[in-house]
């Protein structure tokens, strides 16, 4: 097993409407300036706020070359910039690392949404900037654009993406996964999303204070990025450190798609899971960085669920503000935007304030809030809070080490690992619903349908709910059937103890495309409120939370082509790291005009593939929890690798990073490619690819079959990856006595004593090159 | 000039079921006196503001901003909000 390390940050970088370096923002902070001024971008006569908080004298030309700018839009192009800032303030030189695994977590609440509404309509696009739309599309580009290698991976939780994201960095860093991780967050300022917040009535005719008696947000844009180390290479290189990571923790309400839990049970949660992970009492922490967006229904929620968890006198002595007042609500970018501006304000033995505050608004009157000037204070241990649309919420302990850069007194952190296996499986999809084996239905229908007809109404009525769009519906329903499968009821004592991570690259564009039409086809004032809240991709995740009482570690995420299997990894790091005991893994796909567009603009119209859409879920178990409740275990996953091409040009050297990828599963999983019994990859069926793909693994198993199914169920961009996983794992458990077909997966394998086979590997690449493989076997 | 009636079936069919896209009900079936929210039409707060956004397009009235209370207080039924959207704007002859 790798060795755990400690993870802390060696680099930061920012740009948002206070500063386009980190310089400028923490003077701005310290002059108690706030960035929210009229919006220049576009017209806001019929909304009922015309302020925001845009970037100052933005300059593309100072960064990018006139082509970089055809191919990066807004939201890329402010990642490349911060995380760039960060990269040379943490003085590692790149190019000197490339034999490293340094990787990147990116959070984002709208992705390319630029790209998309500037064509002002969604019936006639052109290509190049619909490629630029899918939500994995931004991280990409910034994985791209500095050749990283490492794992890659889009958080797409909303307004908690960005923290989301510094926590899965954290993961990749602590388990050994990754040498470095670039974390963070970018959005840029939209029309869109700016009516979508008009009709629901969130923003602030003024510049937004919250807590304060000013209900309201502002919108802001911008990104922000830090760099992450082990601490033992950051203490051998001598580099400056910022704050130590000490653990993170994820919820999710499962209460509304927009509203938070009146009582901020949710951010409580996700704020005793981080604690807990980290080993840090709660008497320890000495500043609260909270999510506070100006919002009635927020503010309130966030600062009772606190309150909850604190006890109200701990709480009282606590110092807590929301920077929010400063650069306005940044959505995917607002968690890491306000995780650096902390550090950069704790370097000056500073806290940050909430500006523009008057008058306390009732129920939010709390002595502790820094209000208007920032505090000097030097807290060792802080939290930095974010909660999103959809239910997700993020929290991060820190310790900051401005008090002493010397200061390597070891923190408590739980070391058990858990092994993991795969206890339940549904899919819905084109051959219908299946519970649990689908290779029968698959062999027996003569040929894959493209539609999925599932209807979540006639399925179960009680998990319905109007308008509901179909990705969600598939999602819930395949969820509900790899919950039965595993024989796991959803109750009151246990909803906290099950996670739920969902793998979207699109969201759901059928209710993304009434929600543009809206806009497009009548006037912004009008947009459609209903459909606002789908926009965000977490929204399937968070109905499919609600729908199943799922409360517990919660994530939603986007890569282009792994989204299933990248979800199973995340699961698979839950439960090893015994935060819970089970975790449902998911991921789907929908068809609608758009979604047909998108695929031109990849290429993806060339598949020899048919296209898939519906949904597939796995519940993932402790062994020791399976063991304890007799639970039918399918598989154990026993290693995962995963890796970037960290280009776009697919030259001779296009793969090698796919066997990296396997080696480091086959390395984790303790085993070697001899050992491998068969092995299952998922294409996008874009013919060149396919090819290097299947040449690529041949060269490296010689004597195994090498199969892909999505001639047989099509692919779906989300979908397909963890459609391999779970035939794998059916294949391990039943093996031979799948009637007539085993023999023609694996010939010649040694059956073991259950029937199944012992040991397989899946491996899995996306459009834009991110490759993952996963070593799953017979438990012994 | 509209009557309270046209209102009330522009709020019906244009709003709630077109805009809404109210399942399993018909326009016809939606009783006047009906609370849209709850046991009623069941309606929930961002429902509502949709609502808001559907009346403004509509009849041409300013709504936004309004309070909680307000909305509770208007927005009880498809018959207390046609009252309030005729006393908004001179739309209504009798």
């Amino acid at each position: 097993m790798r060795k755990k390390d400690r993870c802390v940050v060696t680099g930061i970088g920012i740009l948002n409407s206070i500063g386009n370096n980190k310089e400028e923002v923490l003077g701005n902070m310290k002059k108690g300036t706030t960035g929210i001024h009229k919006i220049t971008r576009f017209e806001t006569d019929k909304f009922m706020s015309q302020i925001g908080a845009e970037l100052k004298n933005y300059d593309p030309n100072m960064h990018f070359s006139k082509a970089e700018q055809k191919m990066y839009d807004h939201c890329a192009q402010y990642a490349i910039i911060s995380a760039k800032e960060a990269i040379e303030d943490s003085h590692l030189n790149l190019e000197e690392m490339k034999q490293q695994r340094i990787g990147l977590a990116f959070g984002t609440c709208n992705g390319g949404i630029n790209s998309l509404e500037e064509q002002g309509n969604i019936k006639q696009l052109d290509q190049k900037r619909t490629a630029r739309y899918p939500f994995y599309q931004q991280g990409d580009d910034v994985a791209t654009f500095f050749g990283l290698n490492g794992p890659i991976n889009t958080l797409n939780t909303a307004c908690a993406a960005s923290g989301n994201a510094i926590g899965f960095a954290y993961d990749m860093i602590t388990e050994g996964y990754a040498d470095v991780m670039l974390a963070g967050g970018s959005d840029s300022m939209s029309p869109t999303v700016y009516a979508g917040f008009n009709v629901l009535q969130a923003l602030n005719s003024e510049p937004c204070s919250p807590y304060s008696d000013k209900l309201g947000l502002s919108l802001g844009e911008g990104a922000a990025f830090v760099v992450l180390e082990p601490l033992s290479k950051a203490l051998k290189r001598k580099a400056f450190i910022y704050s130590e990571i000490c653990g993170y923790g994820l919820s999710s309400d499962s209460y509304h798609e927009t509203a938070p839990d009146p009582e901020g049970a949710g951010i409580r949660f996700a704020v005793e899971l981080a604690l807990k992970q980290s080993g840090v009492d709660k008497e320890q922490i000495g500043y609260i960085n909270t999510h506070g967006t100006g919002t009635k229904a927020n503010d309130s929620a966030e600062l009772k669920g606190l309150e909850n968890f604190f006890g109200e006198k701990l709480f009282s002595n606590i110092l807590f503000s929301s920077s929010k007042a400063y650069f306005g609500h940044n959505l995917g970018a607002a968690a890491a935007i306000e995780y650096v501006t902390t550090l950069l304000a704790m370097q000056e033995g500073l806290l940050p304030a909430t500006v523009n505050f008057e008058t306390a608004r009732e129920g939010c009157e709390y002595q502790n809030l820094i209000s208007n000037n920032m505090k000097q204070a030097s807290p060792e241990y802080f939290l930095c809070n974010n909660s999103a649309f959809g239910g997700h919420n993020a929290s991060i302990v820190s310790k900051n080490w401005n008090k002493s850069q010397t200061s390597i007194a070891p923190i408590p952190r739980s070391n058990k690992t858990e092994r993991v296996v795969i206890t339940g499986m549904g899919m819905i999809n084109g051959l219908g619903h299946i519970q649990g084996g689908a290779f029968e239905r698959i062999f027996n229908s003569n040929a894959p349908i493209d539609e999925c007809s599932f209807s979540l109404k006639e399925y179960d009525q009680s998990l319905y709910q109007r308008r509901m769009n179909r990705l969600s519906q598939f999602g819930i329903g395949a969820a509900d059937l790899a919950l039965k499968d595993a024989n796991l009821e959803v109750t009151e004592k246990n909803q906290q103890k099950i996670g739920l991570i969902y793998g979207t690259s699109r969201g759901t564009l059928q209710s993304a495309e009434k929600y543009f039409n809206s806009i497009f086809e009548n006037s912004p004032e009008y947009a459609s409120g209903i459909y606002f809240p789908d926009l965000v991709v977490n929204s399937t995740a968070g109905k499919i939370g609600k729908k199943l009482q799922i409360k517990g570690y919660s994530s939603s995420l986007s890569t282009g082509g792994n989204d299933g299997l990248m979800s199973a990894f995340y699961g698979f790091e839950v439960i090893r790291k015994a935060i819970h005991d089970d975790c449902l893994v998911g991921a789907g796909d929908e068809h609608s005009e758009l979604s047909r567009a998108i695929d031109i603009a990849y290429g993806l119209d060339d598949s020899e593939f048919p296209c898939l859409e519906g949904s597939s879920f796995l519940t993932l178990t402790s062994l020791k929890q399976a063991q304890n409740l007799g639970k039918k275990v399918y598989a154990e996953i026993l290693g995962v690798g995963t890796t970037f091409e960290g280009s776009y040009d697919e030259s001779s050297s296009f793969g090698i990073q796919m066997q990296k990828a396997i080696d480091q599963a086959l390395e984790q999983a303790e085993t070697t490619a001899d050992e491998i019994d068969f092995i299952f990859y998922n294409s996008d069926g874009r013919p060149k690819r396919l090819k290097g793909m299947k040449e690529q693994l041949a060269q490296k198993f010689k004597n195994q079959k090498i199969l892909c199914f999505n001639d047989q169920i099509g692919y779906g961009e989300s979908t397909s990856s963890l459609n391999h996983l779970y035939l794998a794992a059916e294949y391990i458990h039943f093996g031979l006595k799948i009637p007539r077909y085993a023999r023609q997966i694996a010939p010649s394998v040694e059956e073991t004593h259950e029937g199944g086979v012992s040991r397989g590997l899946v491996v899995s690449s996306s459009v834009n090159g991110n490759n993952i493989a996963m070593v799953v076997g017979s438990v012994r | 000039m509209k009557t309270i009636e046209d209102i009330k079936s522009t709020i019906k069919e244009v709003i709630l079921i077109e805009r809404l896209e109210l399942e399993d009900i018909t326009a016809a079936e939606i009783n006047d006196q009906a609370s849209l929210f709850g046991d009623g039409l069941g309606l929930d707060s961002v429902e509502a503001l949709d609502v808001v956004a559907g009346l403004e397009e509509e009849f041409g009235v300013k709504l936004q901003g309004m309070t909680e209370e307000e909305i509770r207080e208007h927005f009880y039924s498809v018959e207390t909000l046609a009252s309030f959207v005729a006393s908004k704007n001179d739309v209504v002859t009798k």
